[in-house]
């Protein structure tokens, strides 16, 4: 049987990039600590989440997650999903483009 | 009011073009507009960008058959065009246009969307003070500037048409997917809640002759039957221009030969690898004194390929 698959780190860079704390998360993702502490038990935010010190790539899930649930209504293990099947549209975006690269060479 | 873009005509081929012609025409064009050698740089990286995006549309089986089926329309004119991002069917949601992100907007309103250009934004008009959206777009970044870093400015109308110009920083280092952010550069707050953030996705353009591969890059390097067997010097295209390759003696089509440290940044601030993919070329012709000379090999030579006899 196949296994839970291990949310990918998005990578996302601002000039000041820097670790971010689980307080200073949820402030930036207009957020509680309690919902991002939750998001994390819930393996929502992958490896950070277990690290309790965060990325920019996590502060854009949560935001993305907060974004589902406040407007979408979407529970988070559903917001988790649509994330996940993002993400998983991308990458495989990005393998088609370098088949057809290397295919067309 | 968004141009039309005829993406046949920007790269000189047909409507009914193959995909070969297609990726051989936008080689031609990338290599004649690229920016490390275009008379006029400024010109050529607009127009290398330009060719770029057509390539992009026409080499996607999926992204031509739309642009096809839309035919010569203007967007938000003609009929069955989607809306540009954030647009109609969602009255309440801002719309935003981006300028110097290397697309268009003719190419953001055929193909923005979630994932794209204006990605993820949800419905608005909540009465709580509420953070702005967050805004995506898509940046074309091309590998020099994903080598050595670059500071571009991308503009932002928003709906009430005020134009807003940002200077966004490009790591070196940067990666297909990679998303930059410009905090607080998004929508604007509700009632008191603050603006969202700006969020810029990194598609990195195509080269006309190196492929990416995460930190390596790849080029196809035609030699001679004889370069194989005898041993040659060859220029190879890299980033920061031609340099010498040494093809040993024997080499055999496939092999894969190594530039050390000719690719792009690595995490850890060391750079790929550039591999040259040998092909053994054919000359398509020969006079009758190369011909001799062939046969004379043909006589000559003891071996066959996969041990024959």
């Amino acid at each position: 049987m196949r296994g839970k698959r291990e949310r990918m780190a998005v990578g996302v860079w601002t000039e000041s990039s820097r670790p971010l704390q689980l307080a200073e998360l949820a402030e930036l993702a207009e957020t509680t600590v309690e919902a991002v502490r939750q998001y994390c038990e819930m393996g929502l935010l992958g490896e950070e989440g277990r690290r309790g010190s965060f990325g920019e790539g996590t502060l854009f899930l949560v935001r993305r997650i907060e974004q589902l649930r406040v407007e979408y209504g979407m529970p988070p293990p559903g917001a988790g999903l649509v994330l996940d099947l993002t993400a998983r549209i991308e990458e495989l975006e990005q393998e088609l483009r370098s088949l057809r690269e290397a295919m067309g060479r | 009011m968004t141009e039309y873009k005829d993406y046949y005509e920007i790269l000189g081929v047909t409507r009914t073009a193959t995909p070969e012609e297609i990726r051989s025409a936008f080689r031609k064009k990338a290599r004649e507009y690229h920016p490390d050698v275009a008379k006029d740089k400024v010109q050529g990286a607009e127009k290398f960008k330009e060719v770029n995006e057509a390539y992009e549309v026409l080499s996607d089986p999926a992204k031509r058959a739309k642009y096809d089926q839309m035919g010569r329309e203007v967007p938000g004119q003609g009929f069955g065009w989607p809306s540009g991002p954030g647009g109609a069917g969602a009255p309440d949601m801002e719309e935003f246009h981006f300028g110097g992100t290397g697309y268009s907007d003719f190419f953001e309103h055929l193909f923005g969307g979630i994932g794209g250009s204006g990605g993820f934004r949800g419905p608005s008009g909540r009465r709580m003070a509420r953070r702005g959206s967050d805004i995506e777009g898509d940046l074309m970044v091309t590998l020099e500037e994903a080598l050595r870093g670059a500071t571009r400015e991308v503009t932002l109308q928003r709906g009430e048409g005020k134009t807003e110009t940002y200077r966004v920083k490009i790591p070196s280092g940067v990666r297909e997917g990679q998303r930059i952010r410009l905090p607080g550069k998004g929508e604007s707050g509700r009632s008191g809640g603050g603006s969202g953030d700006l969020y810029l996705r990194v598609r990195l353009a195509r080269h006309p002759d190196l492929r990416v591969e995460g930190s390596d890059l790849f080029a196809d390097l035609e030699v001679a039957p004889w370069e194989a067997v005898l041993g040659a010097s060859v220029a190879v295209p890299t980033l920061e221009g031609m340099v010498m390759l040494k093809v040993p003696a024997g080499s055999t089509a496939g092999q894969k030969l190594r530039l050390r440290g000719q690719g792009l940044p690595r995490e850890d601030g060391s750079r790929g690898d550039l591999y040259a993919l040998l092909e053994i070329a054919v000359p398509p012709e020969v006079s009758p004194g190369e011909k001799e000379l062939w046969e004379k090999l043909a006589r000559e030579s003891r071996w066959r390929p996969g041990g024959r006899s």
